[in-house]
C-alpha cells in the first residue's frame, strides 16, 4: 500500500479518510437543508460517522503494522459502537 | 453562471458570492492563525512534547536525607563477577527461534565498540578527554544558554542520538567511587578519580532499540538491539565529549559507568521512572538506552526540566512487566516505597534512600545467566513500548490524562489487541521477514 512508491501507506489512508469525511459533512449538510433533519439525529450521526472512520484508520493501521488482531479489535470495540451511533442518527434524520 | 443561478429552485437555501467571500476569509484567516507563531518560551525552543506532560522545578522523586551515593563496585554486576558469575553469556541453539548462530552473531557483533578494550587513551569511557593542539584556543562561548541547548542537542542528534536532555551536575547521582579500568573490585573515590576535571553539565543521550528485535525477548535478537545501542550510544558519547574538547572544554564520555542513568535521564526531563525502575521515555517509552556526558562548560540557565505524565499511575494499575518476569524480579507493590538500609541490608545492591519501585537486580541477572539473555521481557511487554505510529502515540497521550482505574481498562486492551506477548516463537520469524513490517508502508528492506 505504498502510494506508487510516493507516498506511504498511512498518508495514502489519510487522503481518503480526508475524502470520506467530507462526504461525511456533505451528507450531513445535505440532510439539513434538504431534509431539515434535527440538529439532534445530525450530531448522533456525525458522532456515529466519526467513530467509523476512527475504526477504519485504526484498522488499516494495524494491518500496515502487521498486527492484525489489533484490526480486528478495532471492527469490534470502535466500528461496532460507531455503527450503531450512525444507524439510530440515520434513522432519526432519515424522514 | 446566470444559468446556474435560473436552474436554481428560489426556496431552496443557497451559498451566495457574499457568502462564498465570507467563508473564504474565515479560511484565510484561520490559516494565517495556524501558521502565525505562537510566542514561545525558552524552554519552548528546547523542547517538544506533547500535552499531558508536567513539568517541575525539582526532582520528582522524594529523596531521603539519609540518601548517600552509590559505590559502583556495588552494582550487581560487579557483586556477581567477584563471585566469579559472568557479566553476560550469550548461547546458541539452532533449534529454537531467535537463538540461532546467525542471531548469535549479530548479537555479538552489535557489541563490537561497546565491548572494546578499556584503559586505551582517547578512545575508553569513563576518562577525562582533553582539548588538544587543534582545540579553540580559548573555550567557546555560546551566545546565550539557549542557543547553546540548541547546539549540543543538534550535535548530539548529528551523531546519531534520538533524545536529548541537558542538565546540572549532581553529585547525588555519580557514584561515591568509581572502579579502576578492566577492575571490579578496586575503585577510587569520584574526586580522586577525576582531579583536574570538575563538571558542571551533563549532557544526556538516549538511543532507540528497535521494535521488532525487542519483541523477540528474551532471545539473541532482542540482546543483539540492547548492545547495538550501547554501541551507538559509545560512538555518540565519544564524538561529542570530542565536541566539547575542540570547543575548548573538558569531557567524560559515560554509558553505564562513573554514575546512574535514570536520575540523570529524569533531572533532564527525559521521562519518568517506571516500575522496573527504569526510565519510561515520553516517545520511546522503555525503548531506549541511555548515556551521559560530563563537560566542565557551564550554561547560565538549564531549561530541562523534570517531567511526570501519569508513569506512576499506569504502572500501579498495569503490571505488564512483573506479571511476564521469568525471575520475579521486579516489584508488585501499589506505590512505590522508600527503602532504608535496614531494608536492603542483604541487598546491598540496591541504593535505599529513594521513593520509587525497586527491581531486584540479584534474582533478574541470575535469570540473564541462566537463559543465556540479557531478558529484556520487561521492556517489551510494556505498554508504552510502541513502534512510530500515530494510533500508538495518540494511546499514549490518552493515557496522560485518563484517570487510574482507566489505566487498568487500557492495560488489558493492550493484551487483547495483540500486543505485549512475551516468549512468543513466532518474534523472530517477523523480525527475519525480508518484507519487514513497513510501519509506514513505504520501506521496503533490500
Amino acid at each position: 500500500m505504498s502510494g506508487l512508491a510516493i507516498f506511504t501507506g498511512v498518508e495514502v489512508m489519510f487522503y481518503w479518510l480526508g475524502v470520506l469525511s467530507l462526504a461525511c459533512v456533505q451528507g450531513l449538510v445535505w440532510l439539513r437543508w434538504k431534509l431539515q433533519s434535527s440538529w439532534i439525529s445530525l450530531v448522533v450521526l456525525a458522532a456515529g460517522m466519526g467513530t467509523m472512520l476512527f475504526a477504519a484508520a485504526w484498522a488499516i493501521s494495524s494491518i500496515l503494522e502487521k498486527e492484525p488482531q489489533s484490526a480486528s479489535m478495532s471492527m469490534m470495540v470502535i466500528m461496532l459502537p460507531g455503527l450503531v451511533l450512525a444507524t439510530l442518527g440515520g434513522r432519526l434524520a432519515w424522514k | 453562471m446566470k444559468g446556474f443561478e435560473e436552474n436554481t429552485s428560489a426556496t431552496e437555501p443557497m451559498l451566495g458570492r457574499r457568502s462564498l467571500l465570507k467563508l473564504g476569509m474565515a479560511g484565510t484567516a484561520a490559516a494565517l492563525a495556524s501558521a502565525v507563531p505562537v510566542p514561545a518560551s525558552a524552554s519552548a525552543n528546547v523542547r517538544d512534547d506533547g500535552f499531558g506532560v508536567v513539568f517541575h522545578d525539582d526532582f520528582p522523586q522524594d529523596i531521603s536525607p539519609d540518601y548517600k551515593r552509590f559505590d559502583q563496585s556495588q552494582t550487581m554486576f560487579n557483586r556477581h563477577a567477584r563471585e566469579g558469575v559472568p557479566y553476560y553469556k550469550a548461547i546458541w541453539d539452532d533449534s529454537r527461534p531467535g537463538f540461532s548462530g546467525s542471531d548469535y552473531a549479530m548479537n555479538k557483533a552489535s557489541a563490537t565498540l561497546y565491548h572494546r578494550k578499556q584503559g586505551i587513551p582517547d578512545y575508553s569511557m569513563d576518562t577525562v578527554y582533553v582539548p588538544n593542539e587543534l582545540s579553540l584556543p580559548t573555550p567557546y562561548k555560546f551566545p546565550d544558554a539557549a542557543t547553546a541547548h540548541a547546539q549540543i542537542k543538534r550535535v548530539a542528534r548529528h551523531f546519531g542520538a534520538n533524545v536529548v536532555g541537558i542538565t546540572r551536575r549532581d553529585e547525588r547521582w555519580d557514584y561515591s567511587h568509581v572502579l579502576k579500568p578492566n577492575s571490579v573490585s578496586e575503585t577510587l573515590p569520584w574526586d580522586e578519580a577525576y582531579p583536574d576535571f570538575k563538571p558542571k553539565t551533563v549532557v544526556v543521550l538516549g538511543w532507540e532499540m528497535e521494535y521488532e528485535a525487542l519483541a523477540t525477548a528474551p532471545s539473541q535478537i532482542a540482546d543483539a538491539t540492547a548492545f547495538n545501542a550501547y554501541s551507538g550510544l559509545t560512538y555518540v558519547t565519544m564524538h561529542l565529549a570530542r565536541y566539547f574538547n575542540y570547543m575548548g572544554y573538558k569531557a567524560v564520555p559515560a554509558v553505564n559507568g562513573t554514575g546512574l542513568n535514570v536520575p540523570y535521564a529524569m533531572a533532564a526531563g527525559l521521562g519518568e521512572s517506571n516500575r522496573m525502575g527504569m526510565l519510561q521515555n515520553y516517545h520511546y517509552g522503555t525503548r531506549l538506552r541511555v548515556a551521559r556526558v560530563y563537560t566542565d562548560l557551564e550554561l547560565d540557565e538549564y531549561y530541562d526540566k523534570p517531567v511526570t505524565f501519569g508513569i506512576e499511575s499506569f504502572c500501579a494499575n498495569c503490571l505488564h512487566c512483573a506479571d511476564n518476569c521469568p525471575s520475579k524480579s521486579i516489584s508488585r507493590d501499589d506505590r512505590p516505597s522508600m527503602y532504608t538500609a535496614e531494608d536492603v541490608k542483604d541487598k546491598p545492591y540496591i541504593n535505599p534512600g529513594v521513593r520509587k519501585w525497586h527491581l531486584d537486580g540479584e534474582k533478574c541477572h541470575a535469570y540473564w545467566i541462566e537463559s543465556g539473555t540479557s531478558c529484556g521481557t520487561c521492556l517489551a511487554t510494556c505498554p508504552y513500548n510502541k513502534p512510530n505510529f500515530w494510533h500508538h502515540r495518540l494511546i499514549d497521550r490518552v493515557n496522560t490524562v485518563l484517570p487510574g482505574p482507566l489505566h487498568k481498562l487500557m492495560a488489558e486492551m493492550d493484551l487483547w489487541h495483540g500486543y505485549g506477548n512475551m516468549f512468543d516463537e513466532k518474534a523472530p520469524a517477523v523480525f527475519w521477514d525480508p518484507k519487514g513490517r513497513s510501519y509506514n508502508g513505504l520501506m521496503k528492506d533490500y
